[in-house]
Formats: C-alpha cells, sequence, structure tokens
C-alpha cells in the first residue's frame, strides 16, 4: 500500500500522469489514463494484474449481454449472479493467494477495488441506473484507475464516468489536489506507517516486559494508525483525482469522534458503507443480515484474517444493538455520553483487529483488563514512549477535527490572499518534509 | 496563488527527478532488465533517493525532527549525548558455534601458538549511556558470551586475551570513536598493553613512551552517515608513534582486490585528503591482506593477526615488537592470498598466530570459520 509515496511516485509517476492528462486532447484522456493505470499496476503489482483483467473483462462481457438482451429478464438476471459469485469468489480466491504469497493478512493490490467497482456497475446496469451501452475504456478505467487501487475510495460508476466528457482540471484545482495529496501522503507514510511500526514493536515486544499499560498503548497506536494510514491512502486518491479532473468522495470523517457505533460506520471508510447499502437496497441494509454484512466487510476490507472478522463482528453486535434494542437512548444522551461509550468500544475493538487467532484475542483482552498477573507497566514501555510521543500526539490531534476548525477559524478572520500564501508555505513545507523522510 | 503554486510544484516535481536522472546516469541500471525482474519502482526509488539534491542536508532534518520527537534509535545507532552507539543485535547460534568450531579445529593442527581475542562494542563498555532495559539485552550479555566462547576454547587449547576488562577498566577515557563504529588509538593501545601480559617476550611500554599527534579534528564516520544526528560531535584521529631515535622504519604492503599498494610509514597520512577515506591513515586501511616489515629490530618473530577492521586499532603497535605482522581479512582474501598465507603457516614462519575479532563479527558472520581454510586440504600436508 506504500506504493502511492514513494519518491519515484512523488517525482517521477505522478508528474507522468499529470504530462499524459495536459499533452492528450479530452476525448483522448480516458484512454491515457488507462494507460498509464495498467502500466502502473503492472509495475507494482504484476502478479495479480493478469487475474484482475480477467475479472474485469468477465464484468463488460456481463453488461455486453446485459445490452444486448435488455428485454430479456431472465438472461439479465443471469448476468447479475454470474457477476456477484465471480466477483465474490475472484475475491475469496485471490485474498487466498496474495495471503499465501505475502505470509500475512495484507490485501492484494486493488483487489476489492477492481471487483466491487465490476460488480457494482453490473448491478447499476441491472437497476437501469446508466445507459445500457457501456464505453470499455471507460468501464477499465473506472475499475482501474490508479489512486484508488491502494485502498479505494469506492464510487457508483454514475457518479465517476461522467466526469471523464467533461472540461479538464483548472490550475487552481489541481493546484488544490496536489495539496491535498501532499496531506494525505503526509499523514499515511510519516504518521500512519510510523505509528504502525510502534504497533509492532510493542507487538513483539518479548515475553518478561509485557504490561498492561503497553497492551493499551498498542492498542491506541494500532487504531490510530489504520485511521491515517487509509484516510491518508484516500486523501492521496482524492488529490490525484482532483489533478486530473475527477471528483473522488471522502471516504473518512474523524471516526473516533463517533457519538455511536452507528455513527462510527457512517464516518469510517463509508464509501464501502454506502457501496453495501447501494448493493443490498434499503430493505435489507438495516436488517440483521445488512448489519452483519457491514461489520464483516469492513473487517474484511484491512484483509482476511481471523482478527478482522472478529472485529468487523463485534461493532455489528453493537450496531444491533443500537438499531433494535436501545435506539432512542443513543440518540437522546448526551454528546459526551455518546463519544465516551463509542471511543471505549471502538478502542476495545482494535483489541481484536490486529491478532490472528481467538486465543491472541483472549489472551489480550485478559491482559488489558489486568487478568494476566502482569506489571502496570516496564522500563522498555517508558522508553518506547518517550520515543514516539510525538507521532503519539500529532496522531491524536489528526484524528480529531481540532486542526480543520482552527483552519476554518483562521480562513474567517485573516484576508484571503494572506489564507492562500500560507497555505502554499504549509505546502512547501509538506513536500519538504514528505521528501525528506522518504529519502 | 493556486494557479501559481500548481505551476511552482509543476516545476519542483519536473526539475527534481530531471536533476536525479541526469546527475547519475552512468549508475542507472538497465530499466529493461530491472521490469523484467519486477524490481524498476524499487531501482527507480533507490536512484532518486541517491541523487537526490539537498539529501544530506534533508536526511540530517527528518533525523533531527525524530529525535525532535523523542526518538533515540535510528538505523540500529542509539543517540547518546553528543555520541552515537551501535546496537547490537543478539548473537546467532549457529553462526557462534560455526565459528567457535573452526577456531579450534585450527589450533589444534597449528604448530604455533593461537590466542583469541574478542573485542567488546562500546553498547557493553559503556552502558551508563543506554537506558536501563539494554542492560538486560546486549550489554550484559556480552561479558557473558565472551566467557562462555573463552571456557570452550579454553578447553581446546586457545589461549585467550580479556579484552572486556581491559576496555572496561578505562571506560571514562576516550577509547572508542563517537561516530565510527571503533576504537580509536587509545583503545588500541588498551588493548596492546592486554596482549603484552599474553604474546611471548613482548614487553608493554607506558603512554609516555609514545609521540601522540592528533591529525584530524571533526572526524564524522560511519555510524553518522547511517545516522547523521546533527548534535554528534565530530571525532579526533590520533596517531601514537613509538619515541625512538633513530626512528624505526616499517614497510607496509597491502594486498586488496588483486592490486598491491607499499607505504613506508605506519600511518600515510595523505589519506586525509581523501573524502570517505580518512580512517585509511592507520596501515593505509584495511586490505585481504597487509604486511608489516620492521627495520633495524632485535626480534626475529613473525606474527599473524586474523582479524576485523577493529584490528587497525591495536596493530600498529604490536608492529613495534616483530619483524613481520601480517593481517588477514577473511572477508576479504582471494584464493592467491590464502594460498600464500597457508604456505607460510605450514613452514611455521609464524611464530604466533591471533584471531582477533569483533564481538559483532564474531557473532553474526561466517568470516573467522573461514580460517579452515588455511589449513591444508585433503590430500596435502604441512611439512613437518
Amino acid at each position: 500500500m506504500a506504493v502511492m509515496t514513494g519518491l519515484a511516485f512523488v517525482y517521477v509517476a505522478l508528474p507522468v500522469a499529470v504530462a499524459l492528462y495536459l499533452l492528450f486532447p479530452a476525448g483522448a484522456r480516458p484512454g491515457a489514463l488507462l494507460g498509464f493505470s495498467l502500466a502502473y499496476y503492472l509495475l507494482v503489482g504484476p502478479e495479480m494484474l493478469p487475474y484482475m483483467l480477467a475479472v474485469a473483462a468477465a464484468d463488460l462481457a456481463a453488461l455486453a449481454i446485459m445490452a444486448r438482451y435488455d428485454h430479456n429478464q431472465k438472461t439479465r438476471e443471469a448476468c447479475l449472479i454470474f457477476s456477484v459469485a465471480k466477483n465474490l469468489g475472484a475475491i475469496l480466491v485471490f485474498q487466498g493467494m496474495a495471503t499465501r504469497w505475502q505470509a500475512g493478512p495484507e490485501t492484494a493490490l486493488g483487489l476489492y477495488v477492481v471487483t466491487l467497482s465490476g460488480l457494482g456497475c453490473v448491478l447499476e446496469a441491472y437497476r437501469r441506473q446508466i445507459p445500457k451501452d457501456i464505453n470499455p475504456i471507460h468501464f477499465a478505467l473506472y475499475c482501474f484507475f490508479f489512486p484508488r487501487l491502494a485502498a479505494g475510495p469506492l464510487i457508483t460508476y454514475r457518479d465517476f464516468v461522467p466526469q471523464l466528457e467533461q472540461s479538464g482540471a483548472t490550475p487552481g484545482q489541481m493546484g488544490k489536489g496536489f495539496c491535498i495529496f501532499l496531506q494525505g501522503a503526509v499523514k499515511f507514510r510519516l504518521l500512519g506507517e510510523g505509528l504502525h511500526i510502534f504497533y509492532d514493536t510493542l507487538r513483539h515486544i518479548p515475553p518478561e516486559e509485557v504490561s498492561v499499560l503497553g497492551v493499551w498503548t498498542g492498542i491506541l497506536a494500532l487504531g490510530l494508525s489504520v485511521y491515517l494510514r487509509f484516510s491518508g491512502c484516500a486523501d492521496m486518491a482524492r488529490g490525484i483525482g482532483g489533478m486530473l479532473g475527477l471528483t473522488l468522495p471522502k471516504n473518512f470523517d474523524y471516526p473516533y469522534q463517533a457519538k455511536s457505533v452507528g455513527d462510527f460506520f457512517a464516518r469510517f471508510n463509508f464509501s464501502l458503507t454506502g457501496y453495501i447499502r447501494e448493493v443490498l437496497g434499503p430493505r435489507y441494509a438495516d436488517g440483521l443480515i445488512g448489519l452483519l454484512v457491514v461489520g464483516v466487510a469492513s473487517g474484511l476490507w484491512f484483509g482476511l484474517s481471523v482478527g478482522r472478522l472478529v472485529w468487523g463482528i463485534y461493532l455489528a453486535l453493537f450496531l444491533l444493538l443500537e438499531r433494535r434494542l436501545y435506539p432512542g437512548f443513543v440518540k437522546r444522551a448526551h454528546p459526551v455520553f455518546g463519544r465516551v461509550y463509542a471511543l471505549t468500544v471502538i478502542l476495545l475493538s482494535f483489541a481484536m483487529f490486529g491478532a490472528n487467532s481467538l486465543g491472541e484475542i483472549a489472551q489480550t483482552v485478559t491482559i488489558m483488563f489486568g487478568f494476566g498477573d502482569l506489571p502496570l507497566q516496564s522500563d522498555r514501555l517508558g522508553y518506547l514512549l518517550a520515543s514516539n510521543r510525538l507521532l503519539l500526539i500529532a496522531g491524536v490531534i489528526l484524528a480529531t477535527s481540532a486542526l480543520t476548525k482552527t483552519g476554518a477559524f483562521l480562513k474567517t478572520r485573516i484576508p484571503a490572499g494572506a489564507t492562500a500564501v500560507l497555505a502554499f508555505i504549509a505546502s512547501l513545507i509538506l513536500l519538504v518534509l514528505l521528501s525528506a523522510f522518504l529519502l | 496563488m493556486k494557479r501559481y503554486f500548481a505551476i511552482i510544484a509543476a516545476l519542483a516535481l519536473l526539475a527534481i527527478p530531471a536533476f536525479a536522472l541526469g546527475r547519475g546516469t552512468a549508475a542507472m541500471p538497465l530499466p529493461a532488465r530491472a521490469v523484467l525482474e519486477g524490481g524498476l519502482p524499487e531501482v527507480v526509488e533507490s536512484h532518486i533517493a541517491q541523487s537526490f539534491p539537498g539529501r544530506d542536508a534533508l536526511t540530517g532534518w527528518s533525523l533531527a525532527i525524530r529525535v525532535l520527537g523523542g526518538q533515540r534509535e535510528y538505523n540500529q545507532i542509539f543517540i547518546s549525548g553528543d555520541e552515537l552507539i551501535p546496537v547490537l543485535d543478539p548473537p546467532l547460534d549457529y553462526q557462534v558455534s560455526e565459528n567457535t568450531g573452526a577456531i579450534l579445529e585450527f589450533a589444534s593442527q597449528s604448530r604455533a601458538r593461537v590466542y583469541t581475542m574478542i573485542i567488546p562494542t562500546v553498547s557493553a563498555i559503556r552502558q551508563q549511556s543506554l537506558p536501563s532495559f539494554f542492560l538486560g539485552q546486549s550489554v550484559f550479555n556480552q561479558r557473558q558470551f565472551i566467557d562462555q566462547v573463552y571456557a570452550e576454547m579454553l578447553g581446546g587449547g586457545v589461549s585467550t586475551v580479556d579484552a572486556y576488562s581491559a576496555l572496561l577498566e578505562h571506560r571514562e577515557q576516550y577509547i572508542f570513536y563517537r561516530t565510527e563504529n571503533n576504537l580509536t588509538s587509545l583503545g588500541g593501545f588498551h588493548l596492546y598493553h592486554a596482549l603484552g601480559g599474553h604474546l611471548d617476550g613482548m614487553a608493554r611500554p607506558s603512554l609516555q613512551r609514545y609521540d601522540i599527534e592528533h591529525v584530524m579534528y571533526g572526524f564524522f564516520g560511519d555510524l553518522y552517515l547511517r545516522s547523521p544526528f546533527q548534535n554528534a560531535r565530530g571525532d579526533i584521529l590520533s596517531i601514537f608513534r613509538y619515541r625512538r631515535t633513530p626512528p624505526r622504519e616499517y614497510i607496509v604492503t597491502i594486498h586488496r582486490g588483486g592490486q598491491t599498494r607499499t607505504y613506508h610509514t605506519l600511518f600515510p597520512l595523505h589519506k586525509l585528503d581523501l573524502e570517505g577515506r580518512e580512517m585509511d591513515i592507520f596501515m593505509g586501511g584495511l586490505g585481504a591482506k597487509t604486511v608489516i616489515t620492521a627495520s633495524s629490530l632485535p626480534f626475529s618473530s613473525n606474527l599473524l593477526v586474523i582479524g576485523d577492521h577493529t584490528a587497525l586499532a591495536f596493530v600498529p603497535f604490536l608492529a613495534n615488537h616483530y619483524r613481520t605482522v601480517t593481517l588477514l581479512d577473511l572477508s576479504q582474501v582471494g584464493e592467491e592470498e590464502i594460498y600464500a598465507v597457508a604456505l607460510d603457516i605450514g613452514r611455521d614462519f609464524y611464530n604466533q598466530i591471533l584471531i582477533a575479532y569483533s564481538i559483532e563479527t564474531y557473532m553474526h558472520y561466517p568470516y573467522p570459520a573461514r580460517i579452515l581454510s588455511l589449513l591444508p586440504q585433503p590430500g596435502e600436508y604441512w611439512e613437518y
């Protein structure tokens, strides 16, 4: 997933993509961007490319058959069923392959984006939400648009493709897109990755130095790193999209400020939640199955592992409790109580997220609540906390809307020209900082 | 304003790769091959990183920010005040066993007396500079580790030299460089004294018998390259010349990479002018095989030292006591050097053989075990 933040990406791949966008006339841009996206995929994930192309080609074939037999409902249904079965099967098979190759639960690059985009497009065609004749280049670009491959965001075909026919990005939009990209890259690489390394260090601490506070700190670091890495990726994708004249949706909205678990899902990776609601339809989305699907899919989006599956089910259970058992309680509760409740439930959930087995989850929870007969803290924890204090503080600040609100407040007090100059300087500093840390 | 930023950003983005690619075109590997092997992004990444404008300053800034944020360890190097202390990984048991076994096998077949000296690292000797939990890991274990290895060797007839105590006794002195992973000349002097109690016929002159010359101030060594911490204090390179009238003359012959160089001094100071090669002022740097021949010496014995970079610190002192000292670095030697030294061992040219390695090399690398290549191969015999 670190493929979008290397020096080679920032200083070679990104300028090449922008140059292609600027050099080609509007009508040829989708083809140029598709060629670039496939070349990019070939370089960063060559093992999976043939499989992904086959998956997308099958969906394109299903779309063509649906268009040809537009009046035959059974054929259209068969195409939809085929696409659902094929894409879910592809996810299981390819994720299994990727897990074996990478010896970990990491998601194969672009696996979910390509399969879910293809399936979503077939569903939109089935529901007649898009024209029946699909442009193969537009469809392929929709599936393989390179900024989305790492972690989304998911977007509907009907929202994405019409943008390809609009006039291109202005220099102002490109500049703004680059700023958003830089913010995402710094969030992802400097903070998210740093916190992940911190979590990993705490996780692999020698058994004789494990402590209660050490486990809690690890859980906090994991929660922050998941948010910063994935929201950073989403920001990078949005920024690059902006530079190339395409608007991609936001995917995270300060999820740790949620007032309930339901609110958390509305703020965390919500392009996926929205996609699931779109697929299931309003009738099933709020039912038991719908909530379970939302939870499980949200967990497995980050990779196939027992811990992530349990993480999703655990949160889905709270979702269910909020919707069915005490629906009014959450709405009526004081916002502070809501936030404390949601944060506690969510923080505990990360005891499951990083685990590889049920035994590991049980062991972690036991230690967290002081039943492991372990010391409260250790010398090593003190040293590691001191070494990573800036990362933790910056992570906590960026997980809240404090900076955004401060920025908005300053905009109301400072003249527009000065704000632009400040934004310009801040972006240059971010670029230098990012380069320094990538060397 | 956004428009101007977009233009400036675009120019910067295009200028940097152009600069990086233009600066090192010759070193750029063949992209087609990298594509075929699936490693083009890594190749380009590494190339841009190496040629990035202002690389050193930017790396220093990023480290300064890390340190400001509380980080004390970077690239396996602990930052303590103004000195850089490399952190030692735990030993590789199979490697240690292989190295010890090889030395015992060699000693059992050698007619010359064999000595072993394992040299601790700065993290053990200056442990007060490290956080307390480090003491449970690499630091305390170095003493224990050396004792365990020595216990095995003593049973096999190998004499051992206690470098640990010799250095610990002088831990408050400037015996390790702050930015280079090696002993200073003073550290080398203390090891030389520790050796003096073991190697035959060696008197141990005091420090007052040496003229000490500080030939360079502000030297930044290999640790600084790996962890360019801006508060690190530069080192002083000093040479110790034994005071004698007339001065003793040495010829140093270095075999390295198929080439031979000769210096008529133990300390070729002209190396100070070569950036990045300052440590070569000690016997011209570590070669595959280095032979030091002394003139007008009353001694007639010859010493073979098999070791690593740490030998540069103490071998210049030993040169004062032998007709020849041969230093062999088994990580660099080729067949030719092996053959020549094996032949000398076979004809009893060497009176003593000293195997001296830093604990880091001994625990993690197979070089000490290569000593077996100096034994006669099956079908060959040493002359008796």
